[in-house]
């Protein structure tokens, strides 16, 4: 029997913006409150912020654009920095897509000043990620390709990108276990290629401290990732 | 373009990186001299480093994973840096980045860590160009062929290019090009052997 103890639990309100070390070990639960949710993730060893997320590693060692439960998310130096322990959404998670901009933004729902809105104002990505990256003193150079979740991109015909009409269900969550201390930062913000009304719904993070990992299969590039974590912390 | 109007040619040994300023207006040429090579290519503005090609703009506007003719490479601050203006091979990869000693221990073998990378090579140039390890990020494969299929399956498969075919790009900025001509030796996206390319630039 896995114990485990809540250690944080926070709500990103809808176009808001989330950072925190997550350390090696705890798990982060995200969980969708309605079928609006969509979060957008840049994610680094927080020992050393020069070693970032690597989506092309990641999609290049596991053989799949596409990731799910059981898969990790590799770092540019042969880390892995998260695994991906549960996903109740069956996969919706985006590798390809990147990151949305004000001109993006605008161009998908139009003007959404803060001169109009005040705090509901149309937040992008970019800005997200440059404010909360700020605090950590890191900026432009530190932004990479992100992860989505909670939205898929599929790829039609060997190379055209499509949003798929995919959208989770209230209460589907994605689980992520720290497999090194990561500095986690999230933009709650629609998917980039999402267009229409602006109404990003708020997200549930739950961060977890577990007696035991979960029993999940890896694959053996997976595993070698592990021994190269391992090696690492030794 | 004839050869003898370049006001740059030089051929690039395999395995090395390189790196040169390609001037607004200017047109840059890459030759896959002998077939199946993978070029590995990031661009940045030449003035500010700070904004550089950015893969999942470039893929995401234009709708399609692959670059050929009339792809407007964009950048993260979402200006575009060069066109592609001819293309004789057809599809370039935008996914796969560039290899590393420690990506290979994980792909191949621990036993493959002492192999020669693109990302070492990376490292090397920016260090010279007195550029930031940040500053690499998701390049460009030129030649280089990997097909996603619809339940999302990636594979770096044989290559398509020939002998001399070629890809050139017009430069809609001052553009900083920073290749690693790709020296892995395991797997085909070279073909698992590693060949010299040639670099041409014209002004227009």
């Amino acid at each position: 029997m896995i114990e485990e103890k809540i250690v944080l639990s926070e709500v990103i309100t809808g176009g808001g913006k989330w950072s925190k070390l997550i350390k090696r070990g705890q798990t982060i639960r995200l969980s969708a409150l309605d079928d609006k949710a969509s979060l957008s993730a840049l994610f680094y060893n927080a020992d050393n912020t020069a070693e970032r997320y690597n989506s092309a590693d990641t999609v290049k060692i596991q053989w799949n654009a596409f990731l799910g439960k059981g898969k990790v998310l590799f770092s540019e130096l042969g880390h892995v920095l998260f695994s991906i322990t549960e996903d109740t959404t069956g996969g919706l998670i985006d590798t390809l897509a990147g990151m949305s901009n004000p001109r993006i933004i605008e161009q998908n729902f139009g003007s959404g000043s803060y001169e109009q809105m005040r705090n509901r104002y149309f937040k992008s990505d970019r800005e997200n990620f440059l404010v909360e990256l700020g605090k950590y003193g890191m900026g432009k150079r530190d932004i990479v390709q992100c992860l989505n979740l909670f939205r898929k991109v599929d790829v039609a015909e060997g190379s055209k990108l499509l949003l798929s009409e995919k959208r989770p269900k209230s209460g589907d969550f994605i689980e992520l276990r720290a497999e090194m201390n990561i500095l986690l930062v999230l933009s709650n913000t629609p998917h980039v290629m999402e267009k229409g009304a602006y109404n990003p719904s708020d997200v549930e993070v739950t961060i977890f401290e577990r007696s035991a990992n979960e029993d999940i299969t890896f694959s053996e590039e997976a595993k070698r990732g592990f021994e190269n974590n391992a090696r690492y912390f030794a | 373009m004839e050869e003898t109007t370049a006001i740059y040619n030089e051929r690039v040994s395999a395995g090395v990186p390189w790196y040169h300023v390609v001037k607004k207006g200017q047109s840059i040429r890459i030759v896959d001299l002998k077939g199946c090579q993978a070029v590995d290519t990031l661009f940045y503005n030449a003035n500010n480093h700070e904004e550089r090609y950015s893969a999942s703009d470039t893929i995401r506007e234009q709708g399609s994973i692959f670059i050929t003719t009339g792809t407007k490479l964009l950048s993260s601050d979402d200006n575009v840096m060069l066109e592609v203006t001819h293309d004789t091979c057809g599809n370039h990869d935008t996914l796969g980045g560039h290899c590393s000693a420690e990506s290979n221990t994980v792909r191949f073998g621990h036993d493959k860590k002492y192999m020669h990378s693109c990302r070492d090579n990376y490292l090397y140039a920016v260090g010279e160009l007195e550029m930031s390890p940040r500053d690499l990020t998701n390049n460009i494969n030129f030649f280089m062929n990997v097909p996603v299929e619809e339940d999302g399956h990636l594979a770096i498969v044989d290559g398509i290019s020939h002998e001399g075919d070629f890809v050139q790009m017009k430069a809609h900025m001052d553009t900083l090009v920073l290749i690693s001509n790709c020296p892995q030796l395991n797997n085909p996206c070279n073909g698992f052997n590693p060949t010299p390319i040639q670099i041409l630039i014209w002004d227009n």
